[in-house]
């Protein structure tokens, strides 16, 4: 095919462009409702009758929580939740495990047998926390492939059945869709255990799901209930969108356009229990040439680890309203990730073209905002 | 007529224009029309078996551009990185839609000789077209139309970890999807 347009193309098409857009109506700038950038495709979907309109929410780089440390398998709950027993309740066996796994993800998979199943060499990641099934008594762990020109990641999230609603329960079994940017991930019942694995491919889901299932069924987990104090979460964006652009002296933010969002079934659970959010940032007019955008995750009532600042190249600092907080600059410079512990959760903010005190201002509003 | 973003460039750049079209010029549309269409059409009809097609899909993109300008993300000023995303995603949209026709078209007596082979559309284009959406934007930014990661990752509204990752991940696709063929060449 000939990839020039002739003159007469040419001005047909501009013809037909000209008189299509004095026919169209612009969508307005719409707070909270529009899709942008890349987001073309679920544009374009729209247009030729919604042939992929599944297809372009994905995002496996942060679908899924990332994983506890392997160096601190012990979880820190900042108010252990007091049994209300009855004098006629019998007493909790000692041993039986209050975390899936013990909440120690080496317990899970080693290195090796994730590595088996991917097909390439993986390891466990030591990434901070922001989302964690710990925090509902059962464990979140993540293992990324070890050469960096590589980009698999297996996340494997095992919680308690009990806290698995229904939505989530009726696609228990189901083949993953993984083509076309789904969901990739699959999920089955073993005994009181609901074992949950998002990966890039489906058989690797699917693998990794039999191989932890007969032990998940034996270390389930028990049921928790987020602590006293935990941040009630609702919509992100409506919760924070003054506190955000109160920080950064805006009143032009709406959600940033992209298809880079948390999916998947772990995080159905999650949020349908009220442990986890998440949300954007971005001026809803694009005519900076470097426009400032902002991700944010909450987690209701889980802490940090302290050692996973450090370990991720973090340093601690002041945020105002949070107990502990580090700094994770990014790699081109370029705007940075604020963790930060806070009473009622842990708030992991990203960053694009701001500078480290307005993510700290940003952080300190969000905190502030949430209670 | 002698506005002032009309002196901002000799070329009346990409930003001077948007800013015309965002304040509903459609002529400023015509002219970011007459300033990429090449570039576009020739992009279009890597991705596409139809020259129809490829025309479609970027008149399309033009359509959304106007629709979606409020939202538009640009580039260093460009909404250029969105027209490229828009006609792919088009361009795979049609491809899609016209599977379902090619079965009975097949059937239908031609009226004139079919067309030569695309020599265009080989093997390492059709191993384009298979990959994942998300996956097909960000080489065809990165890697057909050459942005700088960061230019992807503004775009696409994504990191720039995302675009390597993206990336990585869709360069080994291909090469695996390319594999067989090579071994029967």
């Amino acid at each position: 095919m000939n990839d020039e347009l002739t003159p007469d193309e040419r001005a047909a098409m501009r013809a037909r462009i000209l008189g299509g857009a004095r026919g169209i109506t612009p969508t307005g700038a719409h707070r909270g409702t529009w899709i942008a950038g890349s987001v073309a495709a679920a544009l374009i979907v729209a247009i030729a009758g919604g042939v992929a309109a599944t297809s372009t929410l994905s995002a496996p780089e942060i679908a899924t929580p990332p994983s506890p440390s392997a160096t601190a398998p012990t979880p820190r709950f900042t108010a252990t939740p007091t049994p209300t027993l009855s004098p006629t309740t019998p007493a909790p066996t000692p041993t039986a495990p209050a975390l899936a796994f013990g909440g120690d993800c080496s317990t899970v998979f080693d290195d090796s047998a994730v590595s088996a199943i991917a097909g390439v060499e993986m390891r466990l990641s030591r990434e901070p926390i922001v989302w964690d099934a710990r925090w509902l008594g059962g464990i979140s762990c993540q293992w990324r492939a070890q050469d960096p020109t590589e980009w698999q990641v297996v996340n494997l999230t095992v919680l308690p059945w009990s806290v698995v609603p229904d939505e989530v329960r009726s696609r228990v079994g189901a083949a993953p869709v993984c083509d076309g940017g789904g969901p990739c991930d699959y999920s089955e019942r073993f005994g009181d255990a609901w074992v949950v694995v998002g990966s890039d491919d489906g058989a690797t889901a699917v693998r990794a799901v039999a191989e932890a299932g007969a032990r998940a069924a034996v270390s389930p987990g028990t049921e928790r209930p987020l602590s006293p104090g935990a941040w009630r979460l609702a919509d992100c964006g409506e919760q924070l969108e003054g506190a955000v652009e109160g920080a950064l002296g805006r009143d032009d933010l709406g959600p940033l356009g992209t298809d880079n969002v948390p999916q998947g079934q772990a995080w159905e659970v999650l949020t349908a229990r009220g442990a986890a959010s998440w949300c954007t940032f971005a001026p809803v007019s694009y005519d900076e040439t470097n426009p400032p955008s902002l991700r944010v995750s909450l987690a209701a009532g889980a802490r940090s680890d302290p050692g996973e600042g450090e370990q991720s190249g973090g340093s601690p600092v002041e945020v105002g309203g949070a107990q502990t907080a580090w700094w994770m600059p990014a790699a081109d410079g370029n705007g940075g990730r604020l963790l930060a512990n806070a009473a009622g959760g842990v708030v992991d903010v990203s960053g694009e073209n701001l500078s480290r005190e307005q993510l700290r201002a940003v952080t300190a509003a969000i905190i502030s905002a949430l209670g | 007529m002698g506005e002032m973003w009309t002196l901002q460039s000799v070329d009346d750049d990409d930003a001077g224009l948007w800013s015309r079209v965002c304040r509903g010029d459609e002529l400023a549309l015509a002219a970011l029309f007459d300033r990429h269409e090449a570039r576009l059409f020739r992009h279009a009809t890597r991705l596409l078996t139809h020259r129809e097609d490829a025309k479609d899909a970027v008149t399309v993109a033009f359509f959304e551009l106007w629709r979606k300008r409020a939202a538009v993300r640009l580039v260093d000023g460009s909404p250029l990185p969105w027209l490229l995303t828009a006609v792919a995603h088009c361009a795979r949209n049609l491809e899609r839609s016209g599977r379902r026709y090619r079965t009975l078209l097949e059937r239908v007596p031609a009226a004139l000789p079919a067309p030569a082979p695309d020599v265009d559309d080989g093997a390492v284009l059709g191993a384009l077209k298979r990959l994942p959406e998300r996956e097909q934007a960000v080489v065809v930014l990165a890697v057909l139309e050459g942005y700088a990661e960061r230019e992807v990752a503004q775009a696409l509204g994504i990191p720039a970890g995302t675009v390597k990752s993206r990336l990585a991940r869709a360069k080994a696709k291909m090469r695996d999807d390319l594999a067989p063929e090579g071994a029967r060449a």
